[in-house]
């Protein structure tokens, strides 16, 4: 009886060790920050003269967040303060948004999986819901008006692309332009609520 | 639970270490008696004298301790080794008998009139069998300390460790929701506190808000409470207090016996099933052994009126032991693992401070229309604890020991956040988020002395090599830390009083490896300090006793606090280290005073804990611009802070059988460099409760009913601008507990139902860091079922 425990006892102690896996660096070795999973470190925006097809100036308008999320804060570029968007009365501008992992090599673009994952994402412009069919948004106080230009498998809007109106009715002062990316994964209805921010990034615009 | 549960059980040795060798009768007793017997009127006023000796010098033994098992009562022998029980009805009772250097021993005493006893002990340990006595709980410390009853802790049984600990006063929680809770002493926790998990300190990830103990509770026989700085004993860190668990001694008697949990709770639709066997061999004497395991699975968890998705939880723990014991050595193996897998509500897991916002404002969380699952998805914590201990002690002389204490203890914490990436194709599900591995390794030696000349006193030395490495996201950097200390504690012990003075030193290597700007940082940080507790306790009477400690003590800043850097997606708020941190000095005064008769029971303690360079988490002015929108900052800050308070415990048999019990507390923490109040602290509460105890009958034994309310106040001392939401309002619960032992045959079978928030109220608590976002767990009804049983004895 005895010899049976002890010896049920001797290969519980032997065998169940909890193991550590050669995965395991050590302690004065850490996981460089290139390393680490994916994070989202830069959105750009690339501007169009829908008619001419020449980008505005400033184009792409950047925000880098080098580190992503925490850690040190983001810059705007290529102005580093200024986080300024200028547009001409009247006119009709081709927009499109680009995520990136600046952190690996290859730079990994994750606004491709954005669009691919379409249905479980969706930009939106001043935190607004959407309305029409296309989706489209007015940017509150500015007139300006946003239209979504692609469609996710469900025929939602994404945003990833978009077309910018101004009028002749909207110059003058700055407006708010924030750009925020949801994720809402089975839950994505074309509003805003549902789901957790991504990306959210606060440009201004403004109309000459 | 008899004071002194934590010996070596014995049996048969009676009459080897000591007898009862007559019944004196001087010519004073006789008169003594003579005196006495108009008293006898009362049947209940006998008084029972005794004097103990060494059998081989006639000294008289003084702080022998003699409890008398039926009326649960125990007294200490004063310098001439006399002792007096008074108030004793007639009857049979059984003493028992312990000194230091001796074997503990049981003695029957048949009380008729006032009686006088004399017993001669054999101070050596050559007499004794060859089985011998080890731990012994045989004295008080002088810090406040709370043992927590076997109903609590039977009541708390399927719960979070931290819940059993709040039956004591002075002891509330954090929580992450209702799965996850961590004890708070004084409104402090985490690093403040150590848990000595069966005598080892219980390392893991101590400093997330989020990340509770990994101790399987069903381990432990006893659990007890230091309240204070326990920091000379137990190590430089424990300002605020210890959690004490320890295991059941294991048997010396060649039989092997078991108890078998079940338990089952209706909020989560949870159950427990947890098991123990132990045994010792009759061949091999000395030689005993006991495993235990625990199983636990709970599903999603309703408040009163929606499930919180993704809030299920499953555990399995198992330990084992191996102890041999002789004459002058045992050497004890202790081995136990913990695995634990908690979902997270995944309402709770939010993008940014503009989702916060949101979360707060909206009435019901986000996914909370779920329904009742246990499936455990995205976001949730996947932890494995292990620990390893060997312990041995020798005896080094007549009244002298020395312990030997190894351990290795390796935790592993992952954290999966609610999403994968987008980039999902090239991505292994299984990695964590977030993935931390600590490996300690400590070595403790412990000498003590039991009285000489009225001093007993224990000296030690202490190490820990600790390493620290992630695999996954950086949140706090890689390190290896190397402490260690030493210290010594004498105590002058006299009948009415006793005095204590302890001193510790330690020093602390931490070596850390982080990246910054993609470089490699290695800074290197040294701490070295001194600790000191001058303990007093004053017995003036039977009844009452006043325990009185005067401490110092520091605390090294940990890594977080010097070196953390990233988002916590649970309070959207970015975390800042700062390495100038110094270390945390805490000055703090404690005094307990223990009323105890027939019919009332008190406890009242005061403190009051002051601080210079209290380390704290202090709101930054300008939010931090990320690519996931603004973020406010909190950085890591010192201040000097006062926190003190009052806690107290009172039970009272008001009418025969019928108990209430108030307890509560008051505290105010107060930083006192920004006059303004500290952050998380408990509230102003009270809970009183009515218990009926029924008689017993030939069937049911220990039978209860109790009914309690508890009335915790809003929590307004907050410090300005440091919070998202304004804390919630004050709340009152009602619970009850009915409990009752049934015989069957030889075992007592223990059955219990018992109830949290029956009234199924909305509230939400200040403490608990899921407040912004849901409302706090309905009524959940536990039912619990405990069955020892007896596998094999000899006799």
């Amino acid at each position: 009886m005895k010899s049976i425990i002890i010896l049920f006892l001797f290969a519980l102690a032997v065998s169940s060790c909890l193991k550590k896996k050669n995965e395991e660096p050590s302690a004065n070795n850490p996981l460089s920050p290139t390393n680490s999973g994916e994070i989202i470190t830069t959105m750009k925006i690339y501007i169009k003269d829908s008619v001419s097809g020449n980008y505005i100036i400033g184009s792409p308008f950047i925000f880098k967040d080098a580190d992503g999320d925490g850690g040190n804060i983001g810059t705007y570029l290529p102005l580093a303060v200024d986080s300024l968007i200028t547009l001409n009365d009247s006119t009709t501008y081709l927009a499109e948004l680009f995520l990136l992992d600046e952190t690996k090599n290859p730079v990994d673009t994750i606004s491709n999986e954005v669009v691919e994952e379409g249905q479980d994402h969706m930009f939106f412009f001043e935190q607004t819901n959407p309305v029409g069919n296309p989706y489209s948004t007015i940017l509150s106080g500015s007139g300006i008006e946003i239209t979504y230009l692609d469609l996710d498998a469900n025929n939602r809007g994404i945003g990833q692309q978009f077309k910018i109106r101004t009028n002749s009715n909207t110059a003058g002062n700055q407006h708010p332009f924030t750009i925020t990316l949801r994720h809402q994964p089975g839950a994505k209805d074309g509003t805003f609520p549902p789901g957790e921010t991504d990306v959210e990034v606060r440009f201004k615009v403004k109309v000459n | 639970m008899s004071p002194l549960g934590a010996t070596w059980p014995r049996s048969g040795s009676i009459n080897k270490c000591f007898a009862p060798i007559r019944m004196r009768k001087t010519i004073q007793t006789f008169l003594f008696f003579l005196l006495l017997a108009n008293g006898f009127a009362q049947e209940c006023n006998f008084t029972l004298l005794g004097k103990i000796t060494d059998k081989d010098d006639g000294e008289p033994l003084e702080f022998t301790i003699v409890s008398v098992k039926e009326i649960n009562f125990s007294t200490n022998s004063n310098d001439k080794g006399e002792f007096k029980i008074e108030k004793l009805c007639a009857g049979d009772y059984t003493l028992r008998i312990i000194h230091l250097g001796c074997a503990d021993t049981s003695i029957k005493v048949s009380v008729t009139k006032n009686t006088l006893v004399n017993f001669k002990l054999p101070h050596s340990l050559h007499e004794l069998a060859d089985v011998e006595i080890v731990e012994r709980v045989d004295y008080k410390p002088t810090q406040t300390i709370d043992n927590i009853k076997q109903e609590e802790i039977d009541k708390a049984k399927g719960k979070t460790l931290a819940d059993a600990l709040k039956s004591s006063s002075g002891v509330t929680t954090l929580n992450t929701g209702a799965t996850i809770s961590k004890p708070m002493i004084h409104g402090m926790q985490g690093y403040r506190i150590l848990i000595l998990n069966n005598g080892i300190r219980q390392e893991g990830q101590q400093w997330g808000n989020e990340h509770a103990p990994e101790i399987d509770p069903f381990m432990a026989k006893n659990i007890s409470v230091v309240k204070g700085a326990a920091s000379v004993r137990y190590g430089s860190d424990a300002i605020a207090g210890a959690i004490l668990l320890e295991p059941e001694t294991l048997p010396d008697t060649a039989a092997i016996t078991g108890e078998f949990n079940a338990i089952g709770f209706t909020n989560g639709r949870a159950g427990v099933v947890s098991g123990i066997m132990q045994g010792s061999f009759e061949k091999i004497r000395g030689f005993a052994w006991r495993v235990q395991g625990t199983m636990k699975q709970g599903g999603n968890m309703k408040t009163p009126e929606y499930y919180l998705k993704n809030t299920g939880m499953l555990e399995k723990n198992f330990s084992y032991a191996l102890g041999y014991h002789r004459k002058k050595l045992g050497v004890e193996f202790f081995y136990s693992q913990f695995h634990s897998t908690i979902g997270v509500f995944s309402g709770a897991h939010i993008g940014n401070l503009t989702d916060l916002t949101s979360a707060f404002a909206s009435a019901k969380p986000q996914d909370s229309l779920a329904a009742f699952s246990y499936y455990i998805g995205r976001p949730k914590q996947n932890i494995a604890h292990e620990l390893v201990k060997t312990k041995m002690h020798i005896h080094t002389g007549l009244r002298s020991r020395l312990y030997v204490t190894a351990a290795y203890q390796y935790n592993i914490r992952k954290e999966f956040d609610k999403h994968i990436p987008k980039n999902s194709t090239s991505y292994d599900t299984t990695k964590a988020d977030l993935d931390y591995r600590i490996t300690s390794k400590t070595i403790d030696l412990a000498w003590e002395h039991d009285n000489i000349n009225s001093f007993r006193g224990t000296y030690g030395a202490s190490y820990m090599n600790q390493t620290n490495v992630y695999l996954g996201r950086y949140l706090i950097p890689n390190f290896e830390n190397n402490t260690w200390g030493a210290f010594a504690i004498e105590r002058y012990v006299k009948h009415k009083y006793e005095l204590e003075l302890g001193a510790r030193y330690d020093e602390k290597y931490l070596h850390s490896y982080y990246y910054s700007n993609n470089v490699l940082q290695s800074p290197f940080l040294k701490f070295k300090n001194v600790s000191v507790n001058t303990g007093w306790i004053y017995k003036p009477t039977q009844q009452f006793h006043l325990f009185t400690n005067l401490s110092t003590a520091w605390r090294a800043p940990a890594v977080n606090e010097l070196y953390s850097n990233g988002l916590h997606h649970g309070s959207a708020s970015i975390e800042k280290g700062d390495e100038k941190i110094k270390q945390e000095r805490c000055y703090s005064f404690i005094t307990t005073g223990s009323f105890k008769n027939e019919r009332i029971e008190a406890d009242v303690t005061a403190y009051s804990n002051y601080f210079k360079g209290f380390i704290y988490l202090s709101p930054g002015t300008e939010p931090e611009l990320t690519i996931k929108g603004a973020f406010p900052v909190f950085y890591y800050k010192q201040t000097d802070a006062l926190i003190s308070g009052i806690d107290y415990k009172i039970n009272v048999e008001f009418m025969k059988n019928t108990f209430v019990q108030v307890k509560g507390m008051f505290l105010r923490g107060q930083d006192l460099s920004n006059n303004d109040w500290l952050v998380w602290m408990p509230s102003d509460r009270v809970e009183a409760s009515l218990t009926y105890k029924l008689k017993e009958t030939k069937k049911l034994k220990s039978t209860y009913v109790s009914a309690s309310l508890e009335y915790v106040t809003k929590q307004w001392r907050i410090p300005q601008n440091s919070d998202y939401a304004p804390p919630p309002k004050g709340y009152y619960l009602i619970g009850f507990d009915v409990a009752t032992k049934i015989k069957v045959k030889n075992q007592e079978i223990g059955i219990g139902v018992s109830g949290s928030n029956v009234t199924n109220k909305i509230y939400r608590d200040y403490l608990d860091r899921f407040r912004y976002y849901t409302d706090a767990v309905g009524t959940n009804i536990q039912f619990r079922l405990n069955v020892p049983f007896t596998v094999f004895d000899k006799k």
